[in-house]
């Protein structure tokens, strides 16, 4: 061997060893620079939290009720939108949220792709479709096996350019405009955001609103981007009497700032180019919900109900201007001096109709507070309150899923009021090394590569980034973090790197087994699917690793696992907001579904805007609901966005002399369809059997189905029953749970049993 | 030589007079088409010189149907078998994702052979599953309650195919579990709670069989 060649083995073998001892030796520097992070933030009740509530709110707010009236009125209100259709409501009608199916799919429209993958403008998602992100094995790590960008979200309106309004007209006067992606042959279909809908229950918790956070925490009364939207100004009158131009800072203001967002966008709820004082004007001009039933019990609008709540009755007795007049203080609407806008007069009412819009829908939505799901009251003390199952979840939640390091505190996100406001900055060690700042409370998880929506790491209208850590890195910043200890520029390695492409909002927990389809891209259809996308350490997470929170790896949980962090995250649900109950109850709501016909064909509608006309609605009714919720007006419970269509199954309860064998089937063919089943259930210690080939009622999950029905009992009629299934997955022992409750003619129990199944399987299909 | 052993020994006698009974072979294919399941559970199978017994009371499962199932107060042959409160039921389905099926068959105060084999609870379980990814059954739940064969109590929950031998009878297989398929896309078991087969003393041929407590479940899917 030469000198030479054995020096260059010994560079080979040396060389790789330095550059690695180096490596190690720099991430060791890193990591004991990088301040650890914040332990967890420990679950807890949601009681335990304050609602916040803007501190000068009495500055503009003189009766606080009449505010929320206010609110509510508006967001409810069909007649906000241009077209006399599109509410708030009409994308956050189910819990909060968006359940269609039908004109829900967005191209991939932020990455620049207008293609479609999945179905068409008018396509009615299947669940099949779901994940969006398929992999060979979808519980642990393993290839993709098919993919697609598109996102299901919310339709809104038609594509269509603002002309102006008339007062007494819901309608805007509009020209309609071809739409090169939202279109069947031309024919316009509703445009739908390009992300998905979250829940407007519990945002007031919230620091920032809207999935990258654009929805400012300071409320500048007129746009969603606080104080650095330079246009942004309300009217007050002075103390001469005269009006005067201002600029307002209301904090916290976030759902204030999210709310006035929608009624101008020309994907949600507006003409392209409307401002507010021109939809204040046209509301002022309306009776307030005129087109929409309002029930007398409503607990906020039923004193207001149009013809004691009648059925066939409309709207509330009362008129936008006199409940801005009853909510607001005088000096943001009583002069009869007019404003100019963009060479327009307007009054005072209508130039402020941005800062009522705000607060009131703000004061409404902070009533919107779920947390007396089971997990509050296991967390208030009541220990009954979960099950074994759903405790085990929450010890996987707390534990080895590494959840709470995310979605912790009472608020189970840390993109919290509590948790933010102070912390708005944080270092933290990247999935790939190094470190890096990053705004707390937004993180890249690898849903979506980071190029498909890179979310906080945008910018606003005026330039500006989304992002505090981009706004702070900036010479002047525009943004300085007083409690970032040490400051900014003191950790070499970690404050030249900005964590925040890609970066969205952590949701909140609360209700959602209701609110699917899941994450920023609708693109997971079941909690279990969630859990499947953690478990195996998320879809993009190598694409993404530059940006990637270091929470995303491979959990390894089991199938049994997984089912018990899906039954916690289901044991989240407050009954009041599954049930619409107050103060979760509402006035009717008539929204689109679609067009009338399919991907393929539709039928068009010239009628009310010129230019391009649009596809034939498919209007549904959302039912008006009072304080008692739906089963006070006879209406079955919200259901999941996937819920249990079929299941079949049998096997064996208890052990023994003790045990129980049962044969179940339960089938529902459509929403309209009565449900169909089968039960043959046989205690041989009792020597009981019961049967039933009639099945009058269900609830539904995604992995548990309740019925009810008349049964046989040895062969005597005139029993009754309710039986349970759970089908936790494959093999059912030990997971799967199956309860059956009889009862006799006079009403009274006479044979209950429920467990996990000691044999056999039950197997659920999901729709 | 106990009570019990006399009563076993007579009935081997009447037993060995049929030398040369032909049997019909035991259906144990797993159902080979794609995405399908089956199941078939039944409380008793007899076939022996003193008579015989379809399977009773069966529950066949129709693939479209879901569920089927079949029950009877009590069934017997005498001398040979004699049980009380029978259930059956079979339930399958074929899903999006996975087809799965489970059958099964329960009995009381089950008497076998006059005493030779008797438990005041019977419970054969099978259950398959198949995603195309894996296919698994298991058994679970399978169990007796006071068993005794030959007097002697052998345990509620016998291992898998565990046999005892019946002296100058033959032999009686508890917890008989049959498997199939191949674990991908397909996966059957038939479990046979008691399964007695009978031999000629002599010549040690097979003379009849009896079966108690059977289940059967299969289920195919292919991605």
């Amino acid at each position: 061997m030469t000198p030479h060649g054995a020096r260059a083995i010994r560079e080979r073998i040396f060389l790789p060893l330095v550059l690695l001892a180096v490596a190690i030796v720099a991430a060791a520097i890193v990591r004991a620079q990088v301040p650890p992070p914040d332990p967890p933030k420990p679950l807890a009740s949601l009681k335990t939290v304050p609602v916040p509530e803007p501190a000068d709110l009495a500055r503009f707010v003189a009766d606080k009720v009449s505010a929320i009236q206010l609110g509510k009125a508006l967001f409810w209100d069909m007649q906000a939108g241009s077209d006399g259709v599109q509410a708030c409501a009409s994308c956050h009608f189910h819990a909060g949220a968006d359940n269609r199916r039908k004109n829900q799919l967005s191209p991939g429209l932020l990455a620049n792709d207008t293609t479609f993958q999945i179905g068409g403008p008018n396509y009615t998602l299947r669940p099949r479709d779901f994940p969006f992100t398929k992999h060979q094995d979808e519980n642990g790590p393993s290839p993709i096996v098919s993919d697609a960008n598109d996102v299901a979200s919310s339709q809104g309106v038609f594509n269509t350019s603002f002309v102006g309004v008339t007062p007494g007209q819901a309608a805007d006067v509009c020209n309609g405009d071809p739409d090169p992606v939202f279109q069947v042959h031309q024919i316009n279909t509703r445009r739908v955001e390009p992300r998905n809908t979250p829940s407007m229950v519990n945002a007031v918790f919230n620091f920032d609103n809207f999935w990258d956070g654009r929805a400012d925490h300071i409320f500048n009364g007129v746009s969603p981007f606080g104080d650095l939207d330079p246009t942004a100004f309300v009217w007050q009158i002075d103390a001469n009497g005269n009006l005067e131009r201002q600029r307002v800072s209301i904090e916290p203001g976030s759902l204030a700032s999210q709310s006035v967002g929608p009624p101008l966008s020309k994907f949600e709820m507006s003409c392209d180019g409307r401002v507010f004082p021109k939809l204040g004007r046209k509301l002022l001009s309306l009776r307030p919900l005129a087109k929409q039933f309002v029930d007398p019990t409503d607990s906020v609008l039923g004193a207001l109900a149009s013809g004691s709540g009648t059925p066939g009755s409309r709207g509330l007795t009362t008129s936008y201007p006199a409940m801005i007049k009853a909510a607001f203080q005088p000096q943001w609407w009583r002069s009869a001096s007019m404003v100019t806008i963009g060479g327009e007069q307007f009054t005072q009412m209508e130039a402020n109709f941005s800062l009522f819009w705000g607060l009131a829908v703000q004061l409404y939505e902070a009533t919107l507070v779920a947390d007396d799901s089971h997990v509050d009251r296991f967390l208030d003390g009541d220990a009954a309150a979960l099950s074994a199952l759903e405790k085990q979840g929450m010890d996987l939640f707390t534990g080895t899923g590494r959840c709470i390091n995310c979605h912790g505190g009472a608020e189970l996100t840390s993109a919290s009021v509590r948790h933010t406001a102070n912390e708005r900055l944080e270092r933290m060690v990247m999935g790939n090394g190094g470190c890096a700042i990053y705004d707390n409370g937004f993180y890249n998880i690898g849903v979506r590569p980071t190029a498909d929506d890179i979310a906080r790491g945008g910018t606003d209208p005026f330039g500006n980034p989304l992002s505090d850590t981009r706004r702070a890195m900036m010479n002047p910043p525009l943004f300085v973090d007083p409690n970032l200890n040490p400051p900014l520029g003191a950790v070499v390695e970690c404050d030249h790197r900005a964590n925040v492409d890609g970066t969205f909002k952590t949701p909140a927990l609360r209700n959602v087994e209701l609110t699917g389809p899941y994450f920023h891209s609708g693109g997971k259809g079941t909690l279990m699917q969630v859990v499947q996308f953690y478990n195996r350490g998320g879809d993009f997470a190598k694409l993404n690793i530059e940006n990637l929170d270091p929470n995303i790896q491979p959990i390894g949980l089991t199938p049994a696992q997984m089912a018990s962090l899906v039954a916690f995250l289901q044991a989240l649900t407050d009954e009041r907001t599954r049930q619409e109950q107050a103060p979760f109850d509402h006035p009717q709501l008539f929204r689109p579904n679609g067009c009338i016909g399919d991907d393929e064909e539709v039928r068009e509608e010239r009628t009310d805007t010129a230019g391009t006309g649009h596809c034939v609605d498919d209007i549904e009714q959302v039912p008006a609901v009072g304080a008692g919720g739906r089963p006070s007006a006879g209406i079955v419970a919200l259901q999941p966005f996937l819920t249990i269509s079929k299941m079949t199954g049998g096997g064996k309860l208890g052990t023994g002399n003790q045990s129980a064998h049962f044969g179940f089937k339960f089938s529902l063919e459509d929403d309209d369809a009565p449900p169909r089943g089968k039960l043959r259930y046989e205690d041989q210690g009792q020597r009981l059997k019961i049967q039933t080939d009639t099945i009058t009622r269900h609830e539904s999950t995604e992995t548990c189905v309740r019925t009810w029905g008349p049964a046989q009992v040895n062969g005597d009629f005139g029993f009754s029953f309710t039986a349970k299934g759970c089908d936790h997955k494959q093999p059912g022992v030990d997971r799967d749970y199956f309860e059956i409750t009889v009862w006799n003619s006079a009403g009274a129990p006479v044979y209950t049993k429920a467990g996990f199944l000691t044999g056999g399987n039950l197997q659920a299909h999901i729709r | 030589m106990t009570s019990i052993s006399v009563k076993a020994a007579s009935v081997a006698a009447g037993v060995v007079v049929v030398a040369f009974l032909v049997l019909p072979p035991r259906d144990t294919t797993l159902a080979q088409s794609s995405n399908s399941v089956g199941g078939q559970a039944y409380g008793a199978f007899v076939q022996t010189s003193l008579g015989s017994l379809a399977e009773s009371p069966v529950a066949t499962l129709d693939p479209t149907a879901g569920i089927a199932d079949a029950s009877a107060a009590s069934i017997g042959v005498p001398g040979v078998v004699a049980a009380t409160s029978l259930g059956s039921i079979t339930t399958g389905v074929v899903g999006e994702n996975a087809a799965s099926a489970q059958s099964s068959s329960t009995l009381q105060t089950v008497n076998i052979l006059d005493g030779l084999i008797t438990a005041d609870a019977v419970a054969g379980l099978a259950s398959s599953a198949s995603n195309g990814v894996a296919a698994t059954s298991n058994g679970a739940g399978s169990q007796f309650v006071n068993l005794l064969v030959n007097g002697i109590a052998v345990g509620d929950s016998p291992e898998p195919n565990r046999q005892v031998a019946l002296p100058g009878v033959g032999t009686v297989t508890l917890n008989e579990q049959t498997v199939r398929g191949d674990g991908q896309t397909a996966s059957g078991l038939t479990v046979n709670m008691i399964h007695v087969t009978l031999t000629n003393a002599l010549t040690g041929a097979k003379t009849g069989e009896i079966i108690v407590g059977s289940a059967r479940s299969d289920a195919a899917f292919i991605r």
